[in-house]
């Protein structure tokens, strides 16, 4: 069977991107959490996205396991590396500007809020989706008042925007890279 | 500068060691070890197994698998007639487990030091720790 094309990808983080909107409401702290989580969403489509755009391309092939992890960093780290100086060069120089070291920590960061099984012994971290513990070690839910301010929404939209719009130029520009 | 420490008699491509030397520029992510080898079964394979400071932030992955990418015809990697180039990626702490605990994406590197089959490529003395782990 074949993996999925770039395009569709790009389509469904677009979904992710006009749900982030409706769904925010700046009067409304409840809906913080799952503006941030549709942003995350975008963000690790369109780099899923730019990873299949390379494979359609013919220039590199992430195993298919991966495309069902929520490692986006690691994924974007991969890309980076896979691009060869020779023949992909200016694809290589978008990449390496879209995923350099301040994007890398911001995608990092994001992608921390997905939430995640502590390790033994733990605190349950910050995250968009379940119940988890404050810096006194109580109980709270990402729904809750302040659990997300309206600054980390308008941060997280500005990466969602920027990742799934640079992905979208490059992927545009393989097939004509392949003509040339 | 790529230092040669090891030397068996595998070939290397030209291609993949411009790519080591390419991957070498990047400061934000040290490339503390790069070794090439050759996969038992899969013959026409040559793979290039990186271990890379803050890959995946750091973190071992929870599926105990290594990060893998194949390089496609388009890669712009030259290569020999017919081989086909797997770039597989991981961090210090990940390595040092993936060796301890025999994670199946460790063993063909393993074996293929055990047949003598590999070439290392890259690595700093200061790394001597993560060459000492993969000749113990």
């Amino acid at each position: 069977m074949l993996d999925p094309p770039a395009h569709l990808w790009l389509s469904q983080a677009h979904s992710d991107f006009c749900a982030a909107k409706r769904v925010y409401q700046a009067d409304d702290d409840s809906t913080y959490c799952q503006a941030i989580a549709k942003y995350q969403q975008v963000v690790e489509k369109s780099v899923k996205a730019l990873a299949a755009g390379l494979q359609d391309a013919k220039i590199a092939q992430v195993s298919r396991s991966h495309y069902y992890k929520h490692d986006v960093e690691r994924l974007a780290q991969a890309i980076r590396h896979s691009l060869a100086p020779k023949n992909v060069n200016e694809i290589h120089s978008k990449v390496a500007e879209l995923f350099n070291e301040h994007y890398r920590e911001e995608i990092r960061i994001l992608s921390s809020f997905a939430p995640h099984r502590p390790p033994p012994g733990a605190p349950h971290q910050r995250n968009t989706e379940y119940p988890f513990q404050n810096a006194n070690g109580d109980w709270t839910a990402p729904a809750i008042p302040k659990s997300f301010n309206s600054q980390e929404v308008t941060r997280f939209k500005d990466l969602a925007v920027r990742i799934w719009q640079r992905c979208n130029k490059i992927i545009s520009a393989l097939p004509r890279l392949n003509q040339t | 500068m790529i230092h040669t420490i090891l030397a068996t008699d595998l070939h290397v491509p030209d291609g993949v060691r411009r790519l080591v030397k390419h991957h070498l520029r990047f400061k934000d992510e040290p490339l503390l070890m790069a070794i090439v080898f050759k996969p038992r079964r899969a013959k026409s394979d040559i793979v290039l197994f990186e271990v890379i400071e803050n890959f995946g932030a750091g973190a071992v992955d929870a599926d105990q698998e290594l990060f893998e990418v194949s390089l496609g015809t388009n890669s712009g990697v030259e290569l020999d007639p017919g081989q086909r180039l797997r770039l597989v990626l991981t961090n210090p702490d990940e390595f040092r487990q993936a060796v301890r605990d025999g994670w199946s994406g460790i063993q063909d590197l393993t074996k293929a030091i055990d047949r003598g089959d590999f070439k290392v490529l890259h690595c700093p003395r200061n790394q001597a720790g993560l060459r000492e782990l993969i000749n113990a």
